[in-house]
């Protein structure tokens, strides 16, 4: 029927199994990196030019923040799900996929009405570099929530009980993967950018 | 293996072709070095200050770009036999090669414009400081911001690898990710036209520094994982050669 062949749980604890496949960690610590220099630009100016940055940081929609923070979170959860219910071949799988697609939309959707408001106020990128970096950063990821709302459509397929080939879970792994470092890039951006005063 | 299409030269002229990648990361490599462009002159400087620059280095600067406008042209037969392994992805010479070709043609002229642009900027020390600053402007802007291409033919080579189903593919696959991630380090590098000072500046971490980790670090894995098809092409029978003891079995 399927020529999947699943490793059992307790061989992967022992041999100490990577998510995904080993040469995706490339690209993920490889994006880290690039972030890494963000939150390390974004630390020095708030250390340069506090003043400024706390005056533009108040700015901000803190109440859309949490609110998509939130949404990022639970669409994380509904990877997760999709996972366990995507290696027990249930056809309910696809469907959490699905709803963290949708969680995507939403943070696309509160994101533009953030931006939108902002630019309304004369908050634009070119006022001083919190606003620029903060358009750049959040345009950045936000290009990631793109990429990965993509992937996840891919992996609602890949998930289908009926779906065969031999690296399925690998796929979904990395799907899953990266949907999760989106997700924790989220919450270090948040945390830098609207909450550390 | 059909290579009806296209005859692959011998296993030992490819690698020498293969070589051509190291000899351009050490000349353009010691161009730069050479013509004091570590670290590059900031965004920020006045007319006065660039002039300057250009006035105190204009013999190291003169023959740093003599050898980076030498250097960038060895890329030549480098991407070429790189788009001789990436056929034997699919057998044929498909749309992906063609744009591997295509790219890698292209690149090497944005590997030489630069260096042409900043002798030219070297060729009248003491003229008006304004023409010195906006031809060294010029200059990183070629350098620094024509990242597109490169960004498209990492891409293409990415999807090329990826679409690999030979049971034993042609190049790692994790060679694909890199390619994923050079793309992606590059773009922050397309800010650079907002900025004169700072990580997205053309002398700033992320633009620059990144950039230039990324780009050699990219160049000599891209060679090794071409050294290394090239290796299995000889000893396999995917071999396009003809090989006694391994033609007429199927590759």
């Amino acid at each position: 029927m399927t020529a999947e062949v699943e490793t059992p749980p307790e061989a992967k604890a022992r041999s100490g199994h990577v998510p995904g496949e080993p040469g995706l960690w490339v690209f993920l610590l490889g994006d880290m990196v690039v972030f890494g220099i963000f939150f390390g630009t974004i630390s020095v100016l708030r250390a340069r030019h506090t003043e400024e940055f706390v005056t533009s940081q108040q700015t901000l929609h803190l109440h859309w923040g949490v609110v998509n923070t939130i949404i990022l979170l639970t669409s994380s959860l509904f990877v997760v799900i999709g996972m366990h219910l995507a290696r027990a071949r249930h056809h309910r799988a696809p469907l959490f996929f699905l709803a963290a697609v949708v969680c995507g939309l939403m943070f696309a959707g509160v994101k533009a009405i953030e931006y939108t408001s902002l630019v309304q106020d004369h908050h634009t990128a070119s006022v001083n570099d919190f606003y620029t970096y903060y358009f750049m950063f959040t345009g950045i990821h936000l290009g990631h929530v793109v990429l990965g709302m993509g992937a996840l459509l891919v992996a609602s397929r890949v998930a289908r009980p009926t779906s065969t080939g031999t690296h399925r879970m690998a796929a979904l792994e990395g799907v899953a993967s990266f949907w999760h470092l989106v997700d924790l890039l989220w919450i270090m951006l948040f945390a830098t950018l609207y909450l550390v005063r | 293996m059909s290579s009806a299409d296209l005859r692959a030269p011998s296993a030992t002229v490819q690698r020498v072709m293969a070589y051509s990648a190291l000899a351009f990361c050490a000349i353009y490599g010691a161009g730069i070095l050479l013509a004091n462009f570590i670290p590059p002159p900031s965004p920020d400087d006045s007319a006065a200050e660039i002039s300057a620059f250009y006035a105190e280095n204009t013999g190291r600067i003169r023959t740093g770009t003599l050898l980076m406008m030498l250097g960038g042209a060895t890329m030549i037969p480098f991407f070429a036999v790189l788009t001789l392994q990436m056929r034997r992805i699919r057998g044929h010479f498909d749309g992906l090669c063609l744009a591997q070709l295509l790219a890698g043609g292209i690149a090497v002229w944005v590997f030489t414009l630069p260096p042409i642009i900043f002798a030219v900027a070297a060729f009248r020390p003491g003229q008006d400081e304004n023409v010195t600053q906006m031809l060294n402007d010029l200059g990183w802007f070629l350098f620094v911001w024509n990242l597109g291409t490169v960004t498209v033919q990492a891409i293409v080579i990415a999807v090329a690898i990826f679409s690999d189903r030979n049971p034993e593919p042609v190049f790692p696959r994790w060679v694909a990710y890199l390619n994923v991630w050079v793309a992606v380090g590059f773009l922050p590098g397309a800010m650079l036209t907002y900025f004169k000072t700072g990580i997205m500046a053309w002398d700033g971490l992320l633009a620059f520094w990144l950039a230039a980790v990324l780009f050699f670090s990219w160049i000599l894995v891209l060679f090794w994982a071409t050294l290394r098809a090239i290796n299995r092409e000889a000893v396999g029978t995917g071999s396009t050669q003809p090989h006694p003891e391994t033609s007429g079995v199927p590759g």
